[in-house]
C-alpha cells in the first residue's frame, strides 16, 4: 500500500483540514466504519446472535495485537477503556500498608488514579519522579526506587512531553529488583514496536481511539500468567468462566486460566470490529514503514522548531521520540487558535503546544502548519 | 408510528425469518445501524476531535434512560457489561465475615459471580428456590436471615420469565435494611420499574437485549444512599470534576454524580445506537411497546397450555413480561423444525432440564406466534 493509498482512508485529508493530534484522538479511517457497519448489518439479518462469530472476530483482533506486542492472544483481554484495565491491576494487587508505587510526575491520569485510590484504600504510597530534562531513564527510576517499591507504572510514550521510554532497560531493572512492571502503551502503538517479552513487561494497557485508530471505548490489556498470579479479580462474570454456557454451574473454580478471564460480559464487539480493520489496515501499510514515517515527522518538526529558536521539550534522539513533538512556545493558546481558523488541529497541553502527526501525514502537511506557526 | 412502520425497522422481517430470542440478544434496527454510522461520519470529518459533543451525547442518552427509571441522569453511570456494573457495586461494600448475600437459584450468571468472589471474604451465599419458579415476597421472607446484607435479582428471569413485584420486594429490603441490586437486562423497557418507587439501591442494565441496542453498552443506577456506603475501586481520568486540569492530582475531585464510575473513555458509538434505539422506541410508545409484549406472552402461554405442555413463565399478567418458557417433549427436535422454517427460539439448559423459550419482541405479531405454534404442535 503506497502513502497515497493510505491517505484515501481519511475523507478529511480531501478537504483543507491538516490534522495534528493523533496523541488525542485519531480521524476513523474509512475501514473502519465500514466494518463496523457491516457487522450492524450482520447483526440485523444474517447473524442477529452475534456471540459465536463476534467471539471468533474477537479471537482474530486478539492476534493482530499479540503479534504486535510479540505476545499470544491467550495473554490479551479486551476492556472498555484503558482506565479500566489499569484497575483491574490496581486493585487486583494484594497491598500492604507501605507498599509504594513510582509514577511520573507528568502521568497522564488514567495511569495515577488507579494507584492514588488505593492509596486511599490501602495506604499505598505514590512516589513521583519528576525529572528536569523530562527524561524517565533507568538511572532517574533507580533514584527513585526503594525497597517497599512493589510497582511501577509508565506510560510508553509520554502524552505530555513525547517522551518515549527504554523499555527494554526499564524491565530488566524491574524484574531484578522484582518489581511489578506496567505500561500505558496508548502513545506508543502501534506505531513504535513493544516486545513484552523482551520487555519483561507484567501488565500492559491501551486504548483504541488514538494511535491505532480503532473507535472509543475499546481498550485491550496484555497481562502476563506472573501479573495474572498476582491478581485477584473483583470484577467477574458469565464469561470469566470455561464453558460459559454452562449457566448454573455457579463456581468460581471454573475460572478461565487465560486472560480472557477478565472479558466478564459481553464484549463491545463492534468496537472490537473496528480495532480489527484498522489494524489490519496499518498491518498492510506495514508497521516498519509506519514507525520509519512518524519518526521522520517529528524529526522535521524538531528541527524546524529549532531552527526557530524555540525550546523543544521532546528529545531529539529517534529512539527517545515516538509520534509526538511538545514545545514550550509563546502563547500557545493564541497559536493554536490562529490554526484552527487555517483548519489546522494541533492541542496545547499543560501549558505545551502539542504536534502528534501520524503515518499518513505529509511533509507538505507539516511544513504549512509550521509555515503558519511561523508566519 | 404504527406497527407496521415500526417493523420496516427490522430487515430479517421481509427475509421471512421469526425471530424469537430477544431474551438472548436482539436484530439492531435500521436507525441504530444508521444512528452509529452518522456517528462514525462525524468522527471522521468534522468532529475528529469528540468533545463536548460526545459528552452532550451521554447526557442526553442517560436523560432518556432515566426518564424511563424515574431518576435523574446523575444517578446513572455507562458501563462495559452488566457483569461489570454489578462488580462496582459487589466490590465495593464493606463486608463483614457472615454477611449473606440472598440470590436465586438460576440467576443469569453476571448477577452471581462478582457475589461468589466474595467467599474470600468470608461472605456466605444464600440461593432461593421454588417449585413454582416464582420468586415471592414470601419466599424472599423465608429466605432472608438476619446476617441477609444484599438481595440481588433480575426483574425477569432468564430462565422462567417470571417478574418478580419489585415494589413489595424493595419495600421489605427497605424496612429490614437489606441492599437491593436488580439486574434489568430482561425488564427494560417493556416493564415498568421506577427506581424510586420500589426504593432500588442500585441495577445494572446492558442494552443489546430488549433495549436493542449494540454489545458492550451497558449502564448503571445507583442511589445516593449507596453511593456513599460503597468504596469505588477503579478509578480513572474521568472520575473527577474539572479533568482537563490534567496534574493536580487529587482524590477529593472525584464526581459527586454517578460518572465517577465512568473511569475513562466511553463506548460513545454504542451510546449513539442506544439513543437512536430509544428515540425509536419511544415514537412508538412506551405503553404500546409494555402491551403488545404482554399481548404476545399470553398469547404463547395460552397455546401452549392448550396442548398439555408444562409452562414454567407464571400466566398473571404482572409475574411476566417478555420471556414464556416451556417444558416440552424433545425441544431439540420442535428447535431444528422451527430452525428449517426461519424461525429462532432458544433453548436453555436448567434444572437439568433443556428447556425451550420464546422471546417475542413488540414488533412481532400474533400472526408470527401463530405460525410458529403450529410449527411447535404439528
Amino acid at each position: 500500500m503506497t502513502i497515497e493509498e493510505g491517505r484515501k482512508q481519511f475523507p478529511h485529508t480531501w478537504t483543507d483540514m491538516i490534522y495534528l493530534n493523533h496523541a488525542a484522538i485519531s480521524p476513523l479511517p474509512f475501514v473502519v466504519r465500514d466494518a463496523v457497519d457491516k457487522f450492524m448489518e450482520r447483526r440485523a439479518l444474517k447473524g442477529i446472535e452475534s456471540y459465536p462469530w463476534a467471539q471468533k472476530i474477537a479471537m482474530r483482533t486478539k492476534e493482530l495485537i499479540a503479534d504486535l506486542i510479540h505476545s499470544k492472544p491467550e495473554r490479551i483481554a479486551f476492556v472498555l477503556n484503558t482506565d479500566d484495565g489499569i484497575n483491574l491491576l490496581a486493585s487486583g494487587i494484594e497491598w500492604k500498608k507501605g507498599d509504594r508505587v513510582l509514577l511520573y510526575r507528568y502521568e497522564y491520569p488514567a495511569n495515577v488514579y488507579p494507584y492514588l485510590n488505593q492509596k486511599k484504600l490501602h495506604g499505598v504510597e505514590v512516589d513521583f519522579m519528576e525529572p528536569e530534562d523530562g527524561r524517565i531513564t533507568v538511572d532517574v527510576i533507580k533514584k527513585h526506587l526503594t525497597p517497599e517499591t512493589k510497582l511501577l507504572s509508565l506510560s510508553f510514550v509520554q502524552f505530555l512531553t513525547g517522551y518515549r521510554s527504554d523499555l527494554t532497560a526499564i524491565g530488566k531493572l524491574c524484574k531484578e529488583r522484582n518489581i511489578i512492571f506496567a505500561v500505558d502503551a496508548i502513545q506508543g502503538l502501534p506505531h513504535s514496536s513493544i516486545n513484552v517479552e523482551e520487555s519483561q513487561i507484567d501488565f500492559l494497557a491501551a486504548g483504541s481511539h488514538k494511535w491505532l485508530m480503532g473507535t472509543d471505548g475499546t481498550a485491550f490489556i496484555y497481562v502476563s500468567e506472573k501479573a495474572q498470579g498476582l491478581i485477584r479479580q473483583s470484577y467477574m462474570g458469565a464469561a470469566s468462566v470455561n464453558d460459559p454456557f454452562n449457566f448454573f454451574d455457579y463456581n468460581t473454580d471454573r475460572i478461565r486460566n487465560d486472560a480472557s478471564r477478565y472479558e466478564g460480559g459481553t464484549l463491545n464487539f463492534p468496537g472490537i470490529t473496528a480495532l480489527n480493520a484498522s489494524l489490519s489496515f496499518h498491518k498492510e501499510f506495514g508497521f516498519t514503514e509506519m514507525e520509519k514515517r512518524v519518526l521522520d515527522h517529528t524529526a522535521y518538526l524538531i528541527s524546524r522548531f529549532k531552527t526557530q529558536g524555540v525550546k523543544v521539550v521532546t528529545p531529539e534522539v529517534a529512539s527517545e521520540r515516538a509520534g509526538i513533538v511538545s514545545v514550550e512556545i509563546e502563547h500557545p493558546e493564541e497559536v493554536l487558535q490562529r490554526l484552527l481558523k487555517k483548519r489546522i488541529i494541533v492541542a496545547v497541553r499543560g501549558g505545551k503546544l502539542r504536534l502528534s502527526p501520524h503515518f499518513y501525514n505529509t511533509e507538505d502537511e507539516l511544513r504549512t502548519a509550521m509555515n503558519a506557526i511561523f508566519e | 408510528m404504527n406497527l407496521e412502520e415500526a417493523r420496516k425497522q427490522f430487515p430479517h422481517i421481509e427475509k421471512g425469518i421469526i425471530y424469537l430470542n430477544h431474551g438472548s440478544i436482539s436484530p439492531i434496527p435500521n436507525v441504530v445501524r444508521l444512528g452509529v454510522d452518522k456517528y462514525y461520519q462525524r468522527r471522521a470529518t468534522s468532529d475528529i476531535g469528540m468533545r463536548p459533543w460526545t459528552d452532550d451525547l451521554a447526557w442526553e442518552t442517560k436523560s432518556k434512560v432515566a426518564a424511563m427509571l424515574q431518576t435523574k441522569p446523575e444517578r446513572l453511570a455507562f458501563v462495559h457489561n452488566t457483569a461489570d456494573g454489578v462488580s462496582i457495586l459487589s466490590s465495593g461494600i464493606e463486608w463483614q465475615e457472615g454477611d449473606r448475600v440472598l440470590l436465586y437459584k438460576y440467576e443469569y450468571p453476571a448477577n452471581v459471580y462478582p457475589y461468589l468472589l466474595l467467599k474470600r471474604k468470608g461472605v456466605e451465599i444464600d440461593y432461593m428456590d421454588s417449585k413454582d419458579h416464582r420468586i415471592t415476597l414470601d419466599l424472599i421472607k423465608s429466605s432472608v436471615t438476619p446476617k441477609t446484607k444484599l438481595l440481588a435479582l433480575s426483574v425477569v428471569q432468564s430462565v422462567t420469565g417470571h417478574r418478580c413485584d419489585i415494589e413489595a420486594i424493595g419495600k421489605f429490603c427497605k424496612e429490614h435494611n437489606i441492599i437491593f441490586a436488580l439486574d434489568a437486562i430482561q425488564g427494560l423497557p417493556q416493564a415498568k420499574v421506577d427506581v424510586e418507587k420500589a426504593h432500588v439501591d442500585f441495577l445494572a442494565i446492558a442494552v443489546h437485549k430488549w433495549l436493542m441496542a449494540s454489545e458492550g453498552t451497558a449502564l448503571i443506577y445507583i442511589s445516593e444512599k449507596v453511593q456513599k456506603m460503597i468504596y469505588q475501586i477503579s478509578m480513572g481520568a474521568s472520575s473527577v470534576d474539572n479533568q482537563y486540569s490534567i496534574f493536580d492530582y487529587d482524590m477529593d475531585r472525584i464526581r459527586d454524580d454517578a460518572g465517577r464510575y465512568e473511569t475513562g473513555m466511553l463506548n460513545y458509538p454504542g451510546i449513539a445506537g442506544l439513543s437512536a434505539s430509544l428515540d425509536f422506541q419511544e415514537q412508538f410508545g412506551w405503553d404500546n411497546i409494555r402491551n403488545r409484549v404482554q399481548e404476545n406472552s399470553s398469547y404463547l402461554i395460552s397455546r401452549i397450555k392448550r396442548h398439555g405442555v408444562k409452562v414454567l413463565t407464571p400466566e398473571a399478567e404482572k409475574e411476566r413480561s417478555g420471556i414464556v418458557t416451556c417444558e416440552i417433549e424433545n425441544p431439540d427436535q420442535i428447535l431444528d423444525r422451527l430452525a428449517k422454517k426461519m424461525i429462532v427460539a432458544k433453548i436453555v439448559v436448567a434444572m437439568g432440564k433443556r428447556l425451550l423459550r420464546f422471546s417475542p419482541h413488540f414488533y412481532t405479531m400474533e400472526e408470527e406466534l401463530k405460525r410458529t405454534m403450529d410449527i411447535v404442535f404439528e
